[in-house]
């Protein structure tokens, strides 16, 4: 019995040692080969992950810019990033991740190119990664249910306000209604639930998705205030990768020009972009 | 004369109304213009002595055009880090403006371009204001440029609290050269950055203690939920039975995670609402509950059923034998796993930090959130330990004390994992303390 159990021991240890050998071994190959050296076409020059893909960490929890669709991400940014891809001359895939991981695991590198997840370019975040010029406005908004007698900001003092964890509506929030208490979760569509169980008195938002949200009349939830705060967001990029950040931003100018990014507005909010 | 006087007062009224017509419409024009009623300037620091985001938010009236504002902050604030940008909004409409910023002891002067436009909200966000140590409430003021001149800027005001000991601790570490040499490397940098150590701890203890509230209460109400939940499972009644265990199995057939969620965004929406606290320990007892049932039952059927046998020849009824036999015996036994399960239960309430709870888990993630850093998930990690380890090697001495005293008996019937991956130890033990098996352990071979 004894004797039997050692050689299980150093079996389970060999195991071990070796499990730790490989992980050591994955991580080192992905640093050294992500990508396109030697005999690629010209227009792949960048270095992406996974060599002819432009792989996008995102939040999929952020309607429309992207929510999953059983297991295929899908919305605004989705379609922008393939479109962008597509110019590149890559494949594009998208990979969930929570949103407040999303910026240290793109500095750690190796999981995803570029994030692409309704991000707000601000400087707080700018001192960390760059961002591509950015692909649309937003703003911040203020949902109470149908029931709720709070019409704005002002009426907030001291009740508890559901946020996404890391996002501008939690600065937001956290800097003009500095009495509340923030609750943050980990994605908006939790703290939408959040709002609908009466857990908290109100959700601050980015205002596109909190109007996609509260479209649907069966969550009972209204917009009470916009909230102008003339946000832009922009797609994450390495500060160890300024080829792909170059790269992104030509492909974004040019679907700008071709008219593709209109068809995708219009695909998913039903109105051409307003004009500047 | 009369009707002249009539005449009069009637100019007179006329020109009272004009008059109230021309303060009723230069009034909200006053009030649209830069600094006027519902001008705003938050803060995103509450503590002095930090690099401080100003955001100022104002609209401009009709007919006024602002080239750019000079703001002036109060003495000692330092600002020559200090950077700007801007936006302007119709409605919810953009427009980008650059912004030109010109540093200057304590003022920011920013100059727009393009000027920004009559009747339009314009946002200014000033970073890296470094504000002075003391804190307390401060007053911003400065003047304004329009196409038509300077204006005074009416004076916003923005409180800030004195920093916190461990503030100050981080700011005595920032000037620190070990410190520097020691956060230039990575990942010293990422797991232990030593102002962030310092900075976590006292706001990760209040979420500590709330964990610890919150498995202080739910495990004693789990203990009862458990042992009658034994009982039910061993009844003569197979209805009693099946409904213990179709309870144990459904909650150890499922993950906690998705219990949380079900309780917490579920609940209510069938017009079940509990407040978070109580309804999280609800979920960490029932969810307990179900694995201290089994760990009980394996408990009490380990028991040799020659201890039944005897009590039931000395005249003890079935609850008597219970209480005074098998029951002292069990708790012996089942005292490990049940350590151990505490120490399970008490790692599981991290998964509250996903509902909104703001237990230890909860205040990491936010401080990693704010800051980009890791480290407060190494002080958690400590936090978690402080209670973890001294359980676990407790419970590696109370096994070793089972062995000890189970050592001459060695019983084979025993049915939980853990006194049965005991036995070995047990038979180990033996020889060196073959008389340590108590009296009242009948089941010697």
């Amino acid at each position: 019995m004894s004797k039997h159990s050692k050689w299980i021991a150093l079996a389970l240890a060999v195991a071990m040692l070796g499990t730790a050998g490989l992980i050591a071994g994955c991580s080192s190959s992905t640093a050294s080969t992500p990508g396109t050296t030697g005999t690629t076409p010209a227009k792949a020059t960048v270095k992406t992950v996974t060599a002819g893909t432009l792989v996008a960490g995102s939040d999929t929890a952020f309607p429309p810019f992207e929510s999953m669709n059983g297991n295929t991400a899908e919305g605004f940014d989705v379609d922008v990033v393939a479109a962008v891809a597509k110019e590149m001359g890559l494949k594009s895939e998208f990979k969930s991740y929570k949103f407040d991981t999303l910026i240290p695991t793109l500095i750690a590198g190796g999981k995803f190119d570029i994030i692409a997840s309704g991000m707000t370019i601000n400087a707080d975040r700018k001192k960390q990664i760059d961002f591509s010029s950015p692909y649309i406005d937003s703003n911040q908004s203020i949902s109470v249910t149908n029931a709720s007698t709070v019409k704005a900001a002002a009426d907030l003092a001291g009740k508890k306000i559901g946020v996404q964890s890391g996002t501008t509506g939690q600065q937001w929030a956290k800097e003009n209604i500095p009495t509340a208490v923030l609750v943050p979760f980990d994605d908006t569509l939790s703290a939408f639930a959040a709002l609908q169980a009466g857990k908290v008195d109100a959700v601050v938002n980015d205002l596109p998705v909190s109007a996609a949200v509260v479209k649907d009349a069966t969550r009972g939830l209204k917009i009470v205030q916009e909230i102008p705060t003339g946000e832009q967001y922009g797609f994450g990029v390495s500060k160890a990768n300024p080829d792909l950040l170059k790269a992104v931003d030509g492909a974004l100018a040019k679907i700008k020009s071709s008219g593709e990014y209109d068809t995708i507005y219009k695909k998913w909010f039903g109105v051409a972009p307003s004009s500047k | 004369m009369r009707t002249m006087r009539r005449s009069r007062g009637l100019q007179r009224l006329g020109a009272l109304l004009c008059l109230m017509a021309v303060v009723a419409l230069v009034v909200p024009l006053a009030a649209l213009g830069i600094g006027a009623a519902g001008t705003t300037m938050t803060i995103d620091q509450t503590t002095g002595g930090l690099e401080t985001r100003f955001t100022y938010e104002t609209a401009t009236a009709p007919g006024e055009t602002v080239l750019g504002i000079d703001f002036a902050f109060p003495e000692g604030t330092d600002t020559a880090k200090a950077t700007a940008d801007a936006v302007t909004l119709v409605g919810l409409q953009r427009s980008n403006v650059t912004v030109e910023t010109q540093a200057k002891g304590t003022s920011v002067k920013v100059i727009f371009s393009p000027s920004v436009e009559p009747s339009s909200t314009l946002r200014v966000v000033l970073h890296d204001v470094l504000t002075t140590y003391a804190g307390g409430k401060q007053t911003v003021s400065g003047t304004y440029t329009t196409q038509t001149g300077t204006h005074k800027l009416p004076p916003m005001t923005f409180t800030q609290g004195a920093p916190t000991v461990s503030q100050r601790i981080g700011f005595w570490l920032n000037r620190q050269p070990l410190v520097k040499t020691w956060n230039s490397v990575p990942i010293l940098n990422a797991f232990f950055n030593p102002q962030l150590i310092a900075i976590s701890i006292p706001i990760l203890f209040w979420g500590w203690l709330l964990s610890i509230a919150l498995i202080g209460v739910a495990y004693p109400v789990a203990i009862p939920i458990g042992l009658a939940t034994a009982f039910l499972k061993m009844s003569k009644l197979a209805p009693v039975r099946w409904i213990a265990s179709a309870y144990i199995n459904v909650i150890r057939g499922t993950p906690l995670f998705l219990q949380i969620y079900i309780a917490f965004f579920g609940l209510p929406l069938v017009g079940i609402r509990l407040p978070d606290f109580p309804l999280g320990v609800i979920v960490l007892a029932v969810n307990s509950g179900a694995y201290l049932a089994e760990i009980f039952r394996a408990g009490i059927q380990s028991i040799n059923k020659g201890q039944f046998e005897a009590a039931s020849s000395l005249g003890m009824t079935y609850a008597q034998a219970m209480a005074y036999v098998i029951i002292p015996q069990t708790v012996r036994r089942v005292l490990p796993t049940m350590t151990s399960e505490f120490i399970l239960l008490f790692k599981d309430t991290a998964l509250l930090s996903a509902v909104g709870i703001f237990e230890l888990m909860m205040n990491a993630k936010n401080s990693a959130a704010n800051t980009g850093n890791v480290t407060a998930y190494t002080v958690a990690a400590v936090y978690y330990l402080m209670i973890t380890i001294p359980l676990i090697n407790w419970v590696g001495k109370l096994e070793q004390r089972l062995a000890l005293s189970e050592g001459a008996s060695g019983s084979p019937g025993t049915k939980t994992r853990k006194s049965g991956a005991l036995e070995g130890m047990a038979r180990m033990a033996a020889p060196v303390t073959a008389d340590a098996g108590t009296p009242d352990d009948t089941d010697g071979r």
